[in-house]
């Protein structure tokens, strides 16, 4: 059921003072009345009932809801019925600037009812303004084309152009997708590297092409193959670590034969070998004719004492002459010593006998004294000091000893007996004395005699042994005797011995070298054979053979150091061309990886392009769809709609007001407006184009395009006082308009007109037709008190007088 | 076909029909080159022809009958066409006070002008707005390969949740690319 409005009661609203009911329930309700009676204030209360505000009031007064009362009352009401509507009717109060009750309409209701249904008084003159006017700091945001953005429905077109707008832009998409952004920069990374390994590569095959031509004349020197790998184990294989050293001991082995050679050869080398030969047999032949003769001689007689002493030297042995001269020293040295012992023990038989006479006398003399000494017994001297100690401890008779009176005894004074007594004491001590000294003289002298006795006893030899000594001193004095005549035969036979020394000495050394030189001779042909040299000829000197020796042995060290030096080289070439090779594989390898993930991800790059063109394929599509939408809903829809209107009211205008078309391609869509002449070619905006009726016309039927240009969420119209400054052609034509979307398009026009005339003609042209029509019209004024009066006509359809 | 009967044809494809003709209003007989109506209205729409005939004449008949109209107390409304030479603006002026006039003219420029005059008795050719919303996404596929249409498809869906959708598609079909070649 379509939404109709079928009552309003305003009390006390603005203009409106006391209650007014006005019935709405018909497709046409005109209401008429002179300005200021309240022909606003009813479409106002009808905006507020349904929206709950007055937006088309406070566009010119922002403070306006303070005043919504009428001044004579305290509390403003309005109460509105519709039919078709979730609710049936609201009742909605006013008082101060407080708005109480709930509107009709839900929100979006609200906002068409605002925007596409309700042209109020104060709008229709700015209209076009209002419409181009922007409604934020963007220049664009203006309410002409939020309507158009969402009469196109572009918000999914949009979407896609701008969604898709990144897929053609790297940055962007970057920006996008971090995996875009890692697959790119690791294409470029494994591109880079790629370019850097092959760079390197080409470094390392031109040092490998300089290498082998370095390796080249060493390989057929050392037959070495042309696979490094093999070459590098050939010659580890065939290195000899002791090769120099072998070289070098050789060199060394036939220089120092030469050496030894050379030291025989400088000294007495041409030393007449027979006069030495000669010397050497006569000088043995000397030898022996002196050992046969004095040299047997001076051996018997060294024989002769050696029981004597056996340590002689032997004079067959040593040198003769010391054998003799170490003889006769010792000889010499016992006949002396025997001479001496035989003279010193007769001495001591002679002296023994006068010492034991003396030895009588002495000890006669002792027996003597000791008598004499045994007379005077005790010790005189002792007591006698005792006593006369005593002597001052006597003063009278009186014993101090036994406290008895002396004279009990003597008749002598106990002191002069004392004294007495002391003195005879005293007298006898010197005598001892000197008796004790004596003896103690004696005794010394017979000490010294049997001590002299007892020496001279010691030095006396048994006769038995003197026998002895004396057959030895005759042996003795026999070699002497020989040994002295032998002098001169020994110092011969010494300087004869010498000689021969000293031939057999040279002989000796003759025969050495002899040996010596075979062994060099023998060294030399082993050397010979060894090194492969041509054998030693017996007529080659031993010179010239150590000379040839040490040239060959000297070359062959020579080309064995430069032959270690080129193994040395090629070996360092060959490792070098075998890490070459090793990393050329190894950088092969990783080129085969590198490649194939550079592949793959060249492959994934290529997807990621067709689905980049893909995106801008459909960001283009989209935007061509949406310049078709675009301009089929401008030109089919807004701009046929509003030409139509414009042209209905405004026939003979030859420019009619359009909607200018976006240029293709551009971004965002903006409702711009423009005029076009009926017989084609676009001019300037409609504000410089058309006359001030005309351009009321246009902002009219702007607005009635587009109400007409959206679905009817609301089949309402609700003009206040739409046609004020229209001349008559137009007000007809207007008329007609009216009539035309109320009985044909179905819309529910409640109309606010003040001029009389105007009220009338409408309420003539647009009476009911049909059965079941019906026109409502109001007339509101005021008492001359100032309340509001109105009268309210309901006009149904009569049949025409005039049939037609 | 004269002007006219151009005229003529144009209303009557838009609802209207011939009225019998002459009208008589009590002893007055009036009669125009045409006089059509519609259903469900209360319009006579007369036609006349200006090549023919005086143009005081034509006033005089119109100014006549829109009298009679009253006195008989009808509420029916005039609407004047006039085809051919333009008439003096006196007349047209003095001719708008009782009707609705539109002077069509000469006619030399075709129909559409003919059209603009007569627009305010045809009806609004208003396209259904469902129609205008426009099916978006078949527009975009008629831009767009069969190739392009069977993979494009993701997009049209996402679209519906805005750009933010339309870049999580892009974004994701880029990422289902490249994650072979990144893991």
């Amino acid at each position: 059921m379509m939404h109709q409005l079928t009552e309003l009661v305003v009390s006390d609203f603005r203009s409106i003072k006391g209650t007014v009911t006005i019935p709405l329930d018909a497709p046409i309700v005109l209401i008429h009345g002179p300005n200021g009676v309240g022909k606003t204030s009813i479409a106002t209360a009808i905006e507020l009932a349904l929206t709950g505000d007055i937006a088309g009031l406070k566009r010119s007064d922002e403070k306006v809801q303070n005043h919504l009362v009428n001044r004579d009352a305290q509390e403003a009401s309005i109460a509105l019925r519709m039919a078709g509507g979730t609710r049936p009717e609201t009742t909605m109060t006013i008082r101060g600037g407080a708005i109480r009750g709930m509107p009709l309409l839900d929100e979006a209701g609200r906002t068409f009812f605002t925007d596409r249904c309700y042209l109020s008084q104060s709008t229709l003159g700015r209209l076009l303004d209002i419409y181009q006017a922007p409604t934020a700091r963007d220049p664009s945001n203006t309410p002409l084309t939020n309507f158009v953005k969402s009469l196109l429905g572009l918000d999914q077109l949009e979407a896609l152009i701008d969604g898709t707008f990144p897929a053609g832009h790297k940055a962007r998409m970057s920006k996008l997708s971090g995996d875009f952004d890692r697959a790119d920069q690791l294409e470029g990374r494994l591109q880079g590297e790629q370019r850097e390994i092959d760079a390197l590569q080409r470094n390392q095959d031109a040092e490998a092409a300089k290498l082998l031509s370095q390796v080249e004349p060493l390989r057929s020197t050392l037959g070495l193959s042309e696979d490094p790998s093999a070459a590098a184990s050939h010659l580890a294989e065939t290195e000899d670590p002791e090769l120099l050293a072998r070289h070098e001991a050789r060199v060394n082995n036939v220089i120092a034969l030469q050496f030894q050679w050379s030291s025989f050869t400088t000294d007495e080398a041409q030393a007449d070998r027979a006069a030495l030969e000669l010397e050497e047999a006569e000088s043995a032949r000397a030898v022996e004719a002196y050992s046969a003769g004095p040299g047997s001689r001076l051996a018997a007689a060294i024989t002769s004492i050696r029981t004597i002493f056996p340590d002689l030297a032997d004079p067959a042995q040593t040198d003769p002459e010391e054998a003799r001269a170490g003889a006769i020293l010792l000889v010499d040295r016992e006949i002396n010593r025997l001479d001496t012992l035989l003279a010193s023990a007769q001495t001591a038989s002679r002296s023994i006998g006068t010492r034991d006479q003396s030895i009588s006398q002495h000890q006669a003399r002792l027996k003597l004294l000791n008598n004499q000494i045994a007379d005077i017994a005790g010790d005189a001297a002792g007591l006698g000091q005792a006593l006369a100690a005593l002597l001052p401890h006597v003063t009278d008779d009186i014993c101090p000893v036994c406290d008895r009176p002396f004279n009990e005894v003597s008749e002598v004074s106990l002191r002069t007996h004392l004294s007495e007594e002391v003195a005879r004491l005293v007298g006898q001590s010197e005598k001892l004395k000197s008796l004790v000294a004596e003896r103690q003289q004696v005794q010394t002298q017979v000490a010294e005699l049997e001590r002299g006795r007892s020496a001279e006893a010691a030095r006396v030899i048994a006769p038995v042994d003197v026998t002895a000594h004396q057959q030895r001193l005759a042996i003795l004095r026999t070699a002497k005797g020989e040994l002295d005549a032998l002098a001169s035969d020994t110092a011969e036979g010494a300087r004869i011995r010498s000689r021969h020394a000293n031939a057999a000495r040279a002989i000796a050394q003759l025969r050495l070298r002899d040996s010596t030189s075979a062994e060099i001779r023998s060294t030399l042909t082993t050397l010979a054979e060894t090194i492969g040299e041509p054998a030693i000829a017996g007529t080659e000197t031993t010179q010239d053979v150590l000379t040839r020796l040490i040239t060959v042995t000297e070359a062959a060290q020579k080309a064995a150091i430069e032959t270690h030096t080129d193994r040395k080289i090629a070996a360092d070439l060959v490792t070098r061309l075998k890490a070459l090779a090793v990393e050329k594989a190894e950088r092969a390898a990783q080129t085969e990886v590198r490649k194939e993930k550079l592949a793959q991800l060249t492959a994934a790059q290529r997807t990621v392009k067709r689905e980049r063109d893909l995106a801008s394929s459909v960001g283009r599509a989209a935007t061509e769809a949406r310049s078709a939408i675009v301009g089929r809903v401008f030109n089919e829809r807004l701009n046929a709609i509003w030409r139509d209107l414009f042209v209905r009211l405004a026939p003979n205008e030859p420019f009619v007001p359009a909607f200018m078309l976006p240029a293709a391609g551009e971004k965002t869509v903006n409702a711009l407006l423009e005029t076009v002449h009926r017989d084609g070619g676009t001019y300037g905006r409609p504000g410089a184009m058309l006359s001030a009726g005309n351009l009321n016309t246009a902002a009219l039927t702007l607005f009635l395009a587009l109400h007409l240009s959206v679905r009817p969420e609301l089949p309402w119209l609700l003009l206040d006082d739409p046609v004020q400054s229209m001349d008559e052609l137009h007000v007809a034509q207007f008329a007609a308009l009216l009539r035309t979307l109320a009985k044909r398009e179905h819309r529910q026009l409640i109309i606010a007109i003040h001029e009389r005339p105007l009220f009338e003609y409408l309420s003539l042209e647009l009476s009911p037709a049909f059965v079941g029509d019906k026109l409502i019209t109001i007339e509101v004024s005021k008492s001359p008190e100032g309340s509001t009066r109105y009268k309210t006509n309901v006009i149904g359809f009569e049949p025409d007088r005039l049939v037609a | 076909m004269t002007p006219l009967e151009r005229a003529i044809a144009l209303l009557k494809d838009n609802g209207y029909r011939s009225v019998q003709q002459p009208f008589g209003i009590g002893s007055a007989t009036y009669s125009f080159d045409a006089v059509l109506t519609a259903e469900q209205s209360l319009d006579l729409v007369l036609l006349q022809d200006t090549t023919l005939g005086s143009s005081e004449r034509i006033r005089r008949e119109v100014l006549a009958f829109g009298r009679s109209l009253d006195v008989l107390g009808s509420r029916r409304t005039l609407t004047l066409v006039l085809v051919g030479q333009p008439i003096d603006p006196a007349t047209l002026e003095s001719l708008s006070q009782v009707c609705r006039v539109l002077p069509v003219g000469p006619l030399e420029a075709g129909d559409a002008r003919l059209r603009d005059w007569l627009a305010v008795l045809l009806p609004l050719e208003l396209p259904d707005p469902a129609d205008m919303q426009g099916d978006w996404s078949s527009e975009v596929r008629r831009h767009l390969s069969p190739d392009e249409i069977r993979v494009a498809n993701g997009y049209l869906a996402a679209a519906e949740q805005g750009e933010a959708g339309v870049r999580l598609e892009l974004r994701k079909r880029i990422e289902r690319a490249l994650s072979g070649a990144l893991s």
